[in-house]
């Protein structure tokens, strides 16, 4: 279970999350919101990039302030903006992510032979020595998807996980998420891509300004915004408008 | 085109000589002097000046070939938007192979300078320009070669299909899994990035401190034959040289970490415990370091023969010196990388008073010092990584 209660951050005078509450379970949670809504920063918040201003976040019990390296090991983070070693193999920086994860001493077990799955799952394998700056984009989005996923954690955060990603790969992704849904895996996912999201997600929050405007089912967020034969992008700009 | 030429001639034509006939100045008769004892070698003794040129004209071409495929055909640089640009081929590649002969006539011309090539000797100014000359044509060829080979098979440089895993990533897998007893598995991987970091030149200043490093070396190879009577002079001469070298060498550590800065994301996302991350520092500053001590050793007694008893001590008391100064480097380092000159100064003083004690005192005062100086360390360490972690955002 993640909590998020109350939670505020400030850059100067702009309060980019005001007072937010959220709770998510084991589903999948689509974030909804304009550029510079908040998404990224609460996302950065929850993943514990930085420490929220005001309110609590706990991941699994584990408050991200108070207890920053237990919450961590919960949470594989995807970043929007993805900066990543150039002169690292992809597979030399997936090993180093799962090394830092300590997954070999968690899961007993090789991290090499779930980092291989995922690679070949992602069509990756047979790229694994290339280095990161020889990458186009949509392999540098699969490789931070793979990073991201690779591992036990119970949470998984991506932040505009679609940006450069072909059909196949979106349809790869879908796939995945399902799957960890059904492992029992949390996702909180922050895309501009609504058709994506009305297919994927179980809930929906939609952020505006920072306050959390509405969350719901696909379902309850177009009756909310008063009309549930809307489309999903009608709906979203009828309550952020 | 004429960017490119602006943009590479202010390099060759101001920068290169401006550094070379610095570093000629600095350093160039305790060069010549070296390569001069190094010619009288029997191994190397049949070697002209011609031959050493060539040599070394060779090893260039070699280190720079990935580079030169990548000026003719860009795939992975800024440049790669010429490739859309309406230029026609023949005069990308012309640019390309003027900037090539000037390349390789400023560095044949740095050559001569620490080589002291003279005119007398055939090795004048317009051998220098004819061997420029036919270098960059055999560079240029095998170039195009390549680039047509590649798109005859129609293939961009990263389309091809299986990538080999090279000899810096395998020393990586190596080094993991040497250190997979000694260190814990979040440490470990943290390490061999860093590692694999600096042999890949993470940038331009990895060559420096190698190049301070062989210079300390230079220094000491000079100065031992004149000293060679005198055994607290040698002891003092080497135990010097392995202290600046290591930590010329473990400077690169702030370096890399400076590098590293916008990269912290990993970090801060995962449950990396700040120790580790000071560790792996310290860590990193010994690993790059280890051998200096190890080369000094071998060279001061290929000039200076030793018993196997006493060589064991100079090894002993060289390799503590090496991991004290070098950890030390390591420890100051979320102290200093704001700061490289300021933690320059400090890792310098510290190297001199480490390697002056070692001399002085006894190789085994190593047991108090470092112990000591880690715990005085640490806790100021992991609460500088925290500050780092909690304050440098920029993703």
């Amino acid at each position: 279970m993640i909590q998020i209660s109350c939670v505020t951050k400030r850059y100067g005078d702009l309060v980019a999350v005001d007072g937010v509450n959220l709770e998510l379970g084991d589903e999948i949670f689509a974030l909804l919101g304009r550029n510079g809504a908040g998404k990224s920063t609460l996302i950065k918040m929850l993943v514990g990039v930085f420490p929220p201003d005001q309110g609590q976040i706990a991941v699994f019990g584990h408050d991200v302030r108070r207890a920053p390296l237990a919450a961590k090991r919960e949470v594989g983070y995807l970043p929007e903006n993805l900066v990543l070693y150039p002169r690292l193999t992809i597979q030399e920086f997936l090993l180093f992510l799962a090394g830092i994860r300590n997954m070999e001493t968690r899961s007993a077990g090789s991290s090499e032979a779930e980092i291989r799955e995922l690679l070949q799952y992602f069509g990756l394998w047979e790229r694994k020595h290339v280095f990161i700056q020889e990458c186009s984009l949509g392999m540098l989005k699969r490789v931070g998807l793979v990073g991201a996923l690779v591992g036990p954690q119970r949470l998984i955060v991506l932040d505009e996980p679609l940006n450069g990603l072909d059909v196949e790969n979106i349809r790869l992704l879908r796939q995945r998420l399902r799957r960890l849904r059904e492992q029992g895996r949390t996702i909180l996912l922050a895309s501009h891509i609504l058709s994506f999201v009305e297919e994927v997600s179980d809930r929906v929050g939609i952020i505006h300004h920072g306050r959390m405007k509405a969350i719901g089912t696909v379902k309850e967020i177009k009756a909310l915004a008063g009309d549930g034969g809307l489309s999903m992008e009608e709906s979203f700009f009828r309550l952020t408008s | 085109m004429t960017r490119l030429l602006r943009a590479n001639l202010f390099d060759v034509l101001v920068l290169a000589p401006v550094i070379l006939y610095g570093a000629f100045l600095a350093v160039g008769p305790q060069v010549q002097r070296f390569l001069v004892g190094l010619g009288r070698h029997p191994l190397l003794g049949f070697s002209s000046p011609r031959h050493v040129v060539l040599a070394l004209l060779t090893a260039k071409m070699l280190l720079s070939w990935r580079k030169l495929v990548e000026a003719f055909e860009p795939q992975s640089s800024p440049d790669t938007y010429l490739l859309s640009l309406p230029i026609r081929r023949i005069e990308r590649f012309g640019v390309v192979f003027l900037l090539r002969c000037l390349n390789n006539l400023g560095f044949l011309v740095g050559l001569s300078l620490f080589l002291n090539l003279s005119e007398s000797e055939g090795l004048g100014f317009f051998w220098l320009l004819r061997v420029a000359l036919v270098v960059s044509s055999i560079e240029g060829g095998a170039g195009l070669l390549r680039v047509a080979a590649l798109r005859v098979l129609r293939l961009r440089r990263h389309d091809l299909p299986t990538r080999r895993p090279g000899v810096i990533e395998a020393t990586g897998r190596l080094m993991s899994r040497a250190l997979r007893c000694i260190l814990p598995e979040g440490l470990r991987a943290l390490v061999v990035r860093d590692v694999l970091l600096t042999l890949r030149f993470f940038s331009f200043g990895v060559v420096i401190h190698f190049m301070g490093a062989l210079l300390c070396l230079a220094v000491m190879v000079n100065l031992l034959p004149e000293v060679r009577e005198d055994a607290r002079a040698v002891q003092i001469v080497s135990g010097l040289t392995t202290a600046f070298g290591v930590a010329g060498l473990s400077f690169l550590t702030p370096r890399l970490l400076k590098f590293q800065i916008p990269y912290l994301w990993m970090e801060r996302s995962t449950a990396v415990p700040p120790d580790f991350i000071w560790r792996a520092k310290i860590w990193h500053a010994n690993v790059i370091s280890f051998l200096f001590p190890l080369v000094v050793v071998c060279v001061r007694l290929w000039m200076l023969p030793e018993s196997p008893a006493k060589a064991s001590l100079v090894l002993i008391e060289q390799v503590l010196t090496g991991v004290l100064v070098a950890s030390f480097a390591g420890a100051l380092i979320f102290e200093t990388h704001q700061q490289p000159w300021l933690g320059a100064l400090f890792s310098g003083l510290g190297a001199t008073a480490f390697a002056l004690i070692m001399i002085f005192v006894h190789w085994a005062v190593f047991l108090v010092i470092f112990p000591y100086l880690m715990r005085q360390f640490e806790e100021r360490g992991e609460s500088r990584v925290h500050y780092l972690l909690s304050t440098h955002d920029t993703n």
